[in-house]
């Protein structure tokens, strides 16, 4: 591909062109279809004695092969005697998959299923393997879409984090209930136009509506980091879609509460910029903390009201204070633990997951 | 063999069966470059 004498693309947008979100950010990580699941692995190698033909219990999963936690959770269910499958977005394309509609089952590939207990992250459509822009992968698509939000909701099966109440959970609507719950928040406004969109003074922060990652071709995921609003953006330089634009709140240091079934597992991270996280990892020190209980409270009681049982809040420290920033369901925790050389909420999720399938199994038989 | 007691080779790094041992470094491998990113 030829440049011009400036590095760009002939034709392309300029820097300053870009949407605002996407300037400068170079974060990009490829994520390889790679089957990582080590009860797959062994079921698939014939190594696991096999029952006696009825319907196996077990965790379903529906995630993307690189979702660690998810690779870890199955070794961790593994010690325990519990069976984990896996629907993974980037590998279901000719999955041999069926799925009863009259009894709690499926049949994936050879295996008879019963699960007892969902649990949907990860599982994003941009990376169904199919070529975009094309009939037979929009169809591929289409229909991967509809029969994961139905294996994700049916009332018959348990679920983490609920799709039919989590789905909705976007960023905005965070703020506001986070808010009725008595939480400081940023103030915050929604636009295309966030040169001259300044609520609460000159200083902000802008961020995605959306993802973090986008994934315009599968496998290919791009970061979309919070930035600082240049002070200098007076233009009215449209942007193709809306952002978040929020007052810079100055702190003394950041917050990670994972919320796990009814505890809080805290770090404090400290950081220079807001995209380090991403960018620069290896500069944010993360260190296992405690919050009060005025707090945790409040998370645990936004957590009950939102149904999720595993998330993660992010809040900033000013003073005695906290502000809420966001909360995610579909949450990473080895990334904190890795950085903390803590490995808490990983035995938290685990020991939750595998008491919640213990009591789902005994009422089951009590009936 | 029982999932538990698979389970537990892996944890001891005793994993015998060569293609199991393939998918333990694949892992450990995926494990160590997926360190720097995050998700959320």
């Amino acid at each position: 591909m030829s440049r011009s004498a400036d590095g760009r693309v002939p034709g392309a947008p300029s820097e300053a062109a870009r949407p605002l979100l996407l300037q400068g950010q170079d974060y990009l990580f490829r994520s390889p279809p790679k089957c990582l699941d080590f009860q797959e692995q062994v079921h698939r190698l014939g190594m696991v004695d096999e029952g006696d033909g009825n319907p196996q219990p077990c965790v379903l999963v529906l995630a993307r092969a690189a979702d660690m936690e998810m690779n870890e959770l199955s070794i961790a269910l593994a010690e325990r005697g519990i069976r984990m499958a896996r629907i993974d977005a980037d590998r279901c394309v000719d999955l041999p998959l069926s799925v009863y509609t009259d009894q709690p089952l499926i049949e994936l590939d050879r295996w008879l299923l019963r699960p007892l207990l969902v649990w949907r992250r990860h599982f994003e459509l941009s990376a169904v393997p199919v070529e975009p822009g094309t009939l037979a992968g929009a169809y591929a698509v289409d229909q991967w879409a509809s029969v994961a939000n139905w294996l994700s909701s049916r009332s018959d099966w348990a679920h983490v984090n609920p799709s039919r109440f989590s789905t909705h959970l976007d960023r905005l609507t965070q703020l506001s209930d986070a808010a009725a719950f008595g939480l400081r928040v940023p103030r915050t406004a929604v636009t295309t136009r966030p040169g001259r969109t300044r609520p609460g003074g000159a200083h902000c922060i802008v961020k995605t509506a959306g993802r973090h990652l986008l994934e315009p071709r599968p496998g290919v995921q791009h970061g979309l980091f919070p930035r600082p609003l240049e002070t200098s953006r007076a233009s009215d330089a449209p942007e193709p879609a809306p952002v978040i634009v929020q007052e810079y709140v100055p702190s003394d240091t950041e917050l990670r509460v994972f919320v796990v079934g009814e505890r809080c597992i805290a770090f404090q991270v400290d950081k220079l910029d807001p995209a380090q996280l991403w960018v620069d990892p290896d500069a944010v020190r993360v260190t296992p903390t405690s919050v009060p209980s005025s707090l945790s409270d409040r998370l645990l009681a936004l957590a009950r009201h939102w149904r999720v049982q595993v998330a993660a809040f992010d809040l900033l420290v000013t003073g005695r204070d906290h502000v809420f920033l966001e909360v995610n369901v579909n949450c990473d925790w080895r990334w904190f633990e890795h950085r903390a050389g803590d490995n808490s909420v990983s035995a938290a999720v685990h020991d939750w997951v595998a008491l919640r399938f213990k009591e789902l199994l005994g009422a089951g038989r009590a009936r | 063999m029982s999932l538990e007691e698979l389970a537990a080779q892996l944890r001891r790094g005793e994993i015998e069966d060569p293609a199991l041992a393939q998918y333990a470094a694949e892992y450990a491998q995926a494990g160590q470059s997926f360190r720097s990113k995050k998700d959320d």
